[in-house]
């Protein structure tokens, strides 16, 4: 239905200026079966609402009075207009290909560089050292030391015949020790040093 | 440095031979010693990265070594990733052994950070803590089996001038800890304190520095001696190479020296040289390889090669070949314009065997 009204609108804005309200009525191919002109002026509405600036909307949302089908057909034409415009997510999907991820230990942190050592989490693959850019370091991150975890996906999404490639970088986050956690720790501490008195020279 | 191309003596050495192995970088190093009659000490432990195997049981295997029966004794110098890394399966296999490790990593701050660790780093990696918790339960295993004591404790703690074997025959053999020294042991336990942390304190890995309780030993067999320098540093006061030099007499140069610290300057003390070494003596060095500094570097090569020359390297001190393999570089491809320089962290471990005869010097 969509797809329709387009052409037909254009043909009514070539009709309209010069034809008859016939004519329009016609062209559109709104006769007396199809749905009335402001029904379907709504739908177009609606989907333009939900696309379009607010005084876009506004102007196609204008009650049309005694030149109904003139008021229906203009909307249709605007409405063509801006489904060129229509933002590519209606009616294409946005595909994820190639997710991998690693988790990796900080090796160092110096000239401008961060070294990791990755292992794969999702997929078989070597362990490899790499430096990245500290610009990968997301805000927050900057307190990333030697020795902290860091997670790495990378991903290729397709969208409009193009592929993008995008890495990320994530400093594991472990929050931090309660009271009740380094209690626990110094009595497990305790009690392995004095077990370990018994078994060493 | 001599660049040897002879290819490795495949059969077990002779009951009268000493042999000193040095398997390194993989990830870390790892030394094997014989002092005759087919028994051994293993001191460290590295894994290869390529096919993960541990190289020193993979060796000892292929001589036909029995490793239950015929390792005294399994020593973890120090608690970092490069020197401990597979440590509990060598000594899980060596079930004769003792296990030596420094005396304050049985002390409750070294629990406390082993825990630590261990809540941080749950399923990530292996680490050095989680070696040393997997060594301490197989030690506590073996100790509450049921049924008479054991001849040997599994667990030996060392400290400045301890004697931790030794071998009554001919010839007799002693191996002793050089370090570290009661200082160290005080300054280490301080310092864990410290880095302990506190409620509300963001949970990370704790900050220290196991190279100032590296295990250095002296091995004495008959009349010769060796020296594994761990990665001891050489001080501070009071402690590293400053403290044996002041605190022990030791009654033989030694004639084999496992450098320290993978030949860097942080582990070189001067007097080591001239007072504890004969002139000239075999130096082996395993190359450090696991960030962007490689170790040695060109002036720690050069410094050695003026103090002796017999040195030896067990691996290229780079990472391996100018390209990283083409599985590494079409993992690293994926990982967009803000990565560089993809490469295998640590590669494939070198070997580096050193044999004589009781009646010979080493190395010739």
């Amino acid at each position: 239905m969509i797809s329709q009204f387009p052409a037909a609108a254009h043909d009514a804005a070539s009709t309209s200026t010069s034809g008859s309200i016939q004519q329009v009525s016609t062209v559109t191919g709104l006769t007396a079966n199809s749905p009335p002109a402001t029904q379907a002026h709504q739908e177009y509405a609606s989907i333009a609402q939900q696309w379009h600036t607010q005084e876009q909307a506004k102007s196609l949302l204008e009650e049309p009075g005694t030149g109904t089908r003139v008021q229906s057909a203009k909307a249709l034409l605007e409405a063509s207009r801006f489904k060129s415009r229509l933002p590519t997510m209606r009616g294409e999907q946005r595909r994820v290909y190639d997710l991998k991820k690693w988790s990796g230990v900080i090796l160092e942190i110096g000239d401008g560089l961060l070294t990791v050592e990755l292992t794969p989490i999702d997929h078989a693959g070597p362990i490899f050292q790499v430096d990245f850019n500290l610009a990968i370091l997301s805000p927050g991150d900057e307190i990333a030391r030697p020795g902290d975890v860091v997670y790495v996906t990378t991903r290729t999404t397709r969208r409009s015949g193009y592929n993008r490639a995008t890495t990320e970088l994530r400093l594991r986050r472990t929050g931090t020790w309660s009271d009740k956690e380094l209690t626990e720790i110094e009595g497990l501490a305790r009690r392995r040093a004095e077990q370990f008195k018994q078994i060493a020279d | 440095m001599p660049n040897s191309s002879s290819r490795l003596l495949t059969e077990p050495p002779a009951d009268d031979e000493i042999e000193v192995s040095v398997f390194g970088p993989g990830r870390g190093e790892s030394v094997l010693v014989h002092f005759g009659k087919n028994k051994w000490i293993i001191v460290d432990s590295c894994i290869d990265q390529v096919d993960r195997s541990i190289p020193v049981l993979e060796y000892l295997e292929r001589l036909g070594v029995d490793v239950s029966k015929d390792v005294l004794l399994v020593v973890a110098t120090h608690a970092h990733d490069d020197h401990i890394a597979g440590i509990a399966e060598v000594f899980k296999r060596c079930e004769s052994a003792s296990f030596v490790c420094s005396s304050a990593l049985t002390a409750e701050e070294f629990f406390a950070l082993l825990e630590i660790d261990a809540r941080v780093h749950s399923g990530v990696r292996v680490r050095a803590f989680s070696e040393y918790d997997k060594v301490f339960r197989i030690a506590d295993a073996r100790a509450s089996r049921p049924g008479p004591a054991p001849a040997f404790r599994p667990l030996k703690h060392a400290l400045e001038s301890r004697l931790l074997l030794e071998v009554d025959g001919a010839p007799t053999v002693r191996v002793t800890a050089l370090s570290p020294s009661d200082e160290a042991f005080r300054r280490s336990i301080l310092a864990w304190k410290t880095v302990i942390p506190i409620a509300g304190e963001r949970r990370g890995l704790a900050r220290i520095d196991p190279n100032d309780l590296a295990v250095a030993l002296y091995i004495e067999i008959g009349q010769k001696a060796i020296i594994l320098g761990a990665d001891l540093l050489t001080g501070p006061d009071g402690c590293g190479w400053t403290a044996v030099l002041r605190n022990i007499a030791l009654p033989l140069k030694a004639s084999l020296f496992k450098v320290p610290h993978h030949g860097s300057v942080t582990g070189h003390h001067d007097d080591v040289w001239t007072e504890l070494l004969v002139s000239d003596p075999v130096a082996l060095i395993t190359p450090f390889r696991g960030g962007r500094k490689a170790l040695p570097s060109r002036d720690d090569r050069l410094r050695i090669c003026t103090l002796t020359q017999k040195a030896f390297l067990a691996a290229a001190i780079t990472r391996p070949g100018v390209q990283p393999s083409p599985e590494i570089r079409r993992e690293a491809a994926y990982l967009g314009p803000l990565a560089h320089d993809a490469g295998e962290a640590w590669g494939r471990a070198g070997h580096i065997q050193a044999r004589s005869y009781f009646d010979e010097k080493i190395g010739e």
